[in-house]
């Protein structure tokens, strides 16, 4: 028994090494392209380390219009993602402590519209942003990001603040507490680990998204860097170039995850403990 | 300080036939333990939740003091609630806790922290101010739920089943805590357990409610004595009493075999021609042989300086289950056949259709 459970989890380890090989070497191939030289790229053997360490990549990244695109990319997506956290804590909320006659059919409505792909969206959301003067705006892709992600982040927030006894809240009640006052200083902090995921989540697909941004913007200036990175290639396909560029915009998501890491763990241990 | 007066408070949650709490007609006097008791869903903490105004009162009102607070919200009742899961704020220190409401109420922060400072000195908290809850033990986390409604010196307490979460040991060390701490603060206390021990040991009166009615309200030394009816006989006492259905015969009551003389103006008020006799565990005397209602002994659990006799008799082809109290040491063996007689003076008799009580009844005494 000891032998075959060993043996198999050394096969297990195989394969999650292979697997992981798999979805990294891409990347690091990047990686390390993005520090050669234009020659060195398509050099035939090809080295995986450059035999020369140079930066201009990453310099003629950053003047060719990358910069507006980081910019407005980290605009669309702080600024979408601090929306969808306010707005699905105060849904949710409502849905999980305050019900109201009628709480399960707008549940229902706002479950279904996951269900609509988002393609027959454009054309009215172009139609819409153009009658407000919102084409071409970092708040014209704020909105349709933060309604794409609210109906899942409230869906997370509910089952947050439904973890949460009753009496806690009762208690805060008795103590003066107002419902905003409620909201803010006792369910909120409880409420953590369910706004760290709806954090991920929603910067994550904002960072990404690219359909609404290639249908939404057309000045290159107002272009997050989803789309921005089609137009980087410029003339002749600067590989090299793309390589920092692809390098650079990975960079956030992957800050992002460091910095709520930790939370991420913790949040999956403590559910374990509490059952 | 102030009374809390229940006026025919009735609570019906929606969809429901049945009131939840009837009618409830209570008066708590200022400073005063009351413990309101029953089996799950009795509407006992309906009750005090009607009090605390996280319930609605639908028919009837209830008053703090001269105030009707029918309709007031829970904040501004006065009042401060400990509740079984402790409901406190994990995010927040034992200090933040305890301050929590006095921060909202907009008292000074000088202020808070000597009056959250007195609360814990009383309650042995001083140490763990600092700390989050998850670092206390259950015991700590209770005193710190009990902190936080000192700290407010509310006219009122309500707690409900506040130890019910603790260890066997610790419950009946917390049980005495409470109990003096009340007394030493005059605050007026409602009570909610389902433990009727603890409702003996704590209350200065009980109430005792069933299907969200009220049963009885008294002294503890009342409901054991002069229970008013089957219910709270049953209910009160551990064991619980014996009941069984007994014959009115010439010059008392016939059960079995034995016969007991109870008196002709008790059985007067009897509706048919049978009558529920009580007899407590205590009340009995066990002889070998002789007179009385013949037993055979199943079981004897022992308890140290008393021991349980657990056995039964058949009535009529009946088989009959009987609880008596004997010596520790000195007892009956499983197996062994042994005679009972009730202490004549200790029969409690009610009525077998209405249950109440028709034996003398226990003059209603508050405090």
């Amino acid at each position: 028994m000891v032998r075959a459970s060993l043996f198999s989890r050394v096969w297990m380890n195989v394969v999650l090494v292979v697997l992981a090989i798999l979805f990294l070497a891409p990347l690091i191939y990047i990686l390390f392209n993005s520090f050669k030289p234009a020659g060195e790229i398509f050099q035939v053997p090809q080295s995986i380390l450059p035999k020369e360490w140079t930066f201009e990549n990453y310099l003629a990244a950053t003047s060719k219009g990358f910069i507006d695109y980081f910019k407005n990319s980290v605009v669309i997506t702080v600024g979408g993602v601090v929306l969808t956290v306010l707005l699905s804590s105060l849904a949710g909320y409502g849905f999980a402590k305050l019900p109201f006659k009628g709480t399960n059919f707008v549940l229902l409505v706002i479950v279904a519209t996951l269900t609509v792909p988002l393609v027959i969206f454009l054309v009215p959301m172009f139609l819409m942003e153009n009658e407000f003067g919102l084409l071409d705006t970092n708040l014209g892709l704020i909105l349709p990001n933060v309604a794409v992600e609210l109906p899942f982040a409230i869906l997370i927030m509910r089952a947050s603040f439904m973890a949460i006894p009753k009496e806690i809240e009762e208690s805060a009640t008795m103590d003066g507490a107002g419902v905003f006052r409620r909201w803010w200083t006792v369910m909120l902090p409880m409420a953590r680990n369910g706004m760290v995921l709806v954090v991920i989540m929603a910067s994550y697909a904002i960072w990404g998204e690219y359909t609404m941004a290639k249908a939404l913007t057309m000045d290159p200036s107002a272009m997050p860097l989803s789309v921005g990175l089609t137009l980087l290639k410029g003339e002749v396909w600067q590989y090299g170039v793309l390589a920092a560029v692809i390098v650079l915009a990975m960079l956030p998501p992957i800050i992002i995850f460091i910095i709520f890491q930790k939370h991420i763990v913790s949040g999956v241990a403590q559910g374990a403990v509490k059952g | 300080m102030a009374s809390v007066t229940f006026d025919k408070a009735s609570r019906i949650y929606p969809g429901q036939a049945r009131p939840a709490v009837d009618k409830l007609d209570l008066d708590v006097a200022d400073g005063e333990f009351l413990v309101l008791v029953g089996p799950s869903g009795c509407g006992k903490s309906t009750s005090l939740r009607m009090l605390a105004g996280l319930e609605e009162v639908n028919e009837g009102s209830i008053r703090i003091g001269d105030r009707d607070v029918t309709d007031v919200p829970p904040k501004d009742r006065d009042i401060a609630m400990v509740f079984q899961n402790y409901a406190l704020y994990p995010h927040m220190t034992v200090a933040e806790n305890m301050g929590f409401a006095l921060k909202i109420a907009g008292v000074n922060k000088e202020e808070r922290a000597s009056r959250v400072l007195e609360a814990a000195k009383l309650l042995d908290l001083e140490d763990y101010l600092g700390r989050k809850p998850k670092a206390l033990s259950g015991g700590q986390r209770q005193r710190v739920a009990m902190g936080r409604a000192i700290v407010r010196s509310p006219q009122v307490f309500l707690m409900d089943e506040p130890l019910s979460n603790l260890d066997a040991k610790l419950r009946v060390q917390t049980r005495t805590q409470i109990a003096s701490l009340t007394r030493r603060l005059g605050v007026t206390t409602v009570y909610v357990t389902h433990d009727q021990t603890e409702a003996l040991t704590m209350g200065d009166r009980i109430a005792v409610l069933k299907d969200g009615i009220l049963q009885q309200v008294g002294t503890p030394r009342d409901l054991y004595a002069k229970p008013e009816n089957v219910f709270v006989a049953g209910f009160i006492g551990s064991p619980a009493m014996n009941l069984f259905d007994a014959d009115i015969v010439d010059g008392g009551l016939k059960f079995g075999t034995a016969t007991a003389k109870v008196d002709r103006e008790t059985l007067a008020g009897a509706s048919g021609k049978k009558v529920t006799i009580g007899v407590r565990p205590e009340d009995v005397v066990v002889a070998k042989s002789g007179e009385g209602l013949p037993v055979d002994v199943d079981i004897v659990e022992e308890l140290g300086a008393d021991g349980y006799l657990y056995g039964h008799t058949d009535v009529d082809g009946n088989r009959v289950d009987i609880v008596v109290r004997v010596d520790g040491r000195v007892h009956p063996n499983a197996g062994d056949k042994v005679v009972i007689t009730p202490q004549p003076d200790h029969i409690h008799v009610f009525d077998l259709e209405s249950g109440e009580r028709l034996s003398k009844k226990a003059v209603e005494t508050s405090k």
